[in-house]
């Protein structure tokens, strides 16, 4: 049986070659496009149309690998490949290590992530597949407005749900942590002074703020927790009497 | 030819199966590698299929919000490409997005413009998106090492701090939400209390398999009850 680091070795080299063999497929459909239809843009015209666009999403896409890679681990790469991570795979990944009760970040963390990840992809692929072939049938119920609202509110739905686990102690792995919200507020306290300062702006600046935060949550837990404000209890051990 | 002739051309659709198939084989390869793993590791099939069946349960709806991006996606841009875009690498927001700004930054109209037009359009929407993919090749390995390494030092601030990334990822997102009111604070409410509620019940009736559902019938019934809030703040 592999070791610990051999199986993450093993996971992220693979996960890195799937990595190119995505991108080089992407980089070449347009190519091919282009030489199909006889109409190979030049460079500036493409970064004419792209430049607006990589100054927004080159932050956003890096501060997801720098937030997502801790949560989901060697899965990340099948995750971004697959897309969708805020509305979907993240979700999966950490309803799935609630369920098994594995401590993220963990080795175990890790393979629950990836097959529940991989799991969701196939399952999304399949539905949008089939959605796509009863294109004409499908489109009247689901351009009904009540499904659109509904599914408007995707987002919220699923944070209601996930910030009841924030409650929970549990950090998985049977593993507790009581008072760790106390790592929440400061950067709470900033993310309210940044909707109130630059309201239209918060949606776009996500990615910006997760950057920002991550410090701040981190290093303020550490401190919480090296004076004794926070507390990890670990399984088969009893929390300190006050 | 013309945009329109271009984005429904047969052509399109063989060049995004094909990737969307080696998509999917690169999937069931991971599922493959990590189940194995979970088996060494220790966890039963019943574990496991347990994840599997919450898993596929949970995907179906927020699947079904993304097939209803397709058609507004698929108006710019056309149903195969559109329908690539959405199961490879990109989300909803962030293709519509792009196909629009795409459109707009190069003075496209679809009515009028020509095949051309959809090969830079093409080109934009890849390589515009395609920074997290390309940067995950050189960090995430580091950023996991990191994580390991604290472990080893001190296992239990190990396990703290790795658990203050997703705390981070639930206050920028939720702050906003909950100050913003309205039917988002509501709807966020309901999911919440649903979400508590059924809880309660599995613990109280320890029906186990209840848990596995939570989730998924938390979102359903509060994305339902948007459209409540939605009328009565109208």
């Amino acid at each position: 049986m592999m070791t610990t680091k051999e199986y993450f070795d093993s996971a992220h080299r693979f996960g890195r070659i799937a990595v190119v063999i995505v991108a080089v497929m992407m980089i070449a459909l347009p190519f091919a496009l282009g030489l199909y239809f006889h109409a190979m843009p030049s460079f500036v015209t493409i970064i004419q149309g792209a430049v607006g666009l990589l100054a927004v999403f080159i932050p956003v896409t890096i501060s997801e690998v720098l937030a997502y890679t801790p949560v989901l681990g060697s899965s990340i790469y099948l995750t971004l490949i697959t897309g969708n991570v805020l509305n979907l795979k993240l979700p999966v990944a950490v309803n799935a290590m609630k369920i098994a009760d594995v401590e993220q970040g963990s080795e175990k963390g890790d393979v629950i992530s990836a097959i529940s990840v991989a799991v969701s992809s196939i399952v999304t692929v399949t539905i949008l597949a089939v959605g796509a072939l009863l294109m004409l049938p499908l489109k009247s119920v689901l351009l009904l407005p009540a499904v659109k609202t509904a599914t408007s509110y995707i987002i919220p739905a699923l944070f209601g749900a996930f910030t009841v686990s924030l409650l929970d102690p549990g950090i998985g792995g049977g593993i507790k942590a009581k008072g760790r919200l106390k790592g929440a507020i400061l950067p709470a306290v900033l993310m309210i002074i940044a909707f109130f300062a630059l309201r239209q702006y918060v949606t776009q600046l996500q990615g910006v703020f997760i950057l920002i935060l991550l410090p701040v949550t981190f290093f303020g837990t550490k401190y919480l927790y090296k004076k004794g404000q926070i507390e990890v209890i670990l399984p088969n051990e009893k929390p300190a009497k006050k | 030819m013309s945009y329109q002739e271009a984005i429904n051309d047969p052509i399109v659709l063989v060049l995004v199966v094909f990737v969307m198939a080696v998509v999917t084989v690169i999937a069931v390869l991971f599922f493959r590698k990590s189940w194995r793993r979970a088996k060494e590791l220790g966890f039963s099939h019943e574990e496991l299929m347990n994840v599997v069946k919450s898993t596929a349960t949970y995907t179906v709806v927020p699947s079904i919000a993304i097939l209803i991006g397709l058609f507004s996606l698929g108006a710019m841009v056309g149903i195969p490409w559109g329908w690539y875009r959405l199961s490879v690498l990109g989300s909803v927001s962030y293709e519509l997005m792009s196909a629009d700004s795409a459109l707009k930054a190069l003075g496209i109209s679809v009515a009028n413009a020509k095949a051309a037009d959809f090969v830079v359009v093409a080109f934009v929407m890849t390589i515009s998106i395609m920074g997290g993919l390309v940067s995950s090749v050189f960090i995430s390995k580091g950023i996991q090492n990191g994580q390991l390494n604290m472990k080893k030092k001190d296992q239990k601030w190990g396990a703290l701090g790795n658990s203050t990334f997703m705390l981070t990822i639930m206050v920028v997102f939720t702050v906003p939400m909950l100050l913003q009111g309205g039917v988002t604070l509501l709807t966020l409410l309901t999911s919440a209390l649903i979400t508590v509620g059924l809880s309660m019940v599995a613990k109280a009736t320890k029906a186990k398999w209840l848990n596995e559902f939570v989730l998924a019938i938390s979102l359903v019934v509060s994305m339902a009850s948007s459209i409540l809030w939605t009328s009565l703040l109208a």
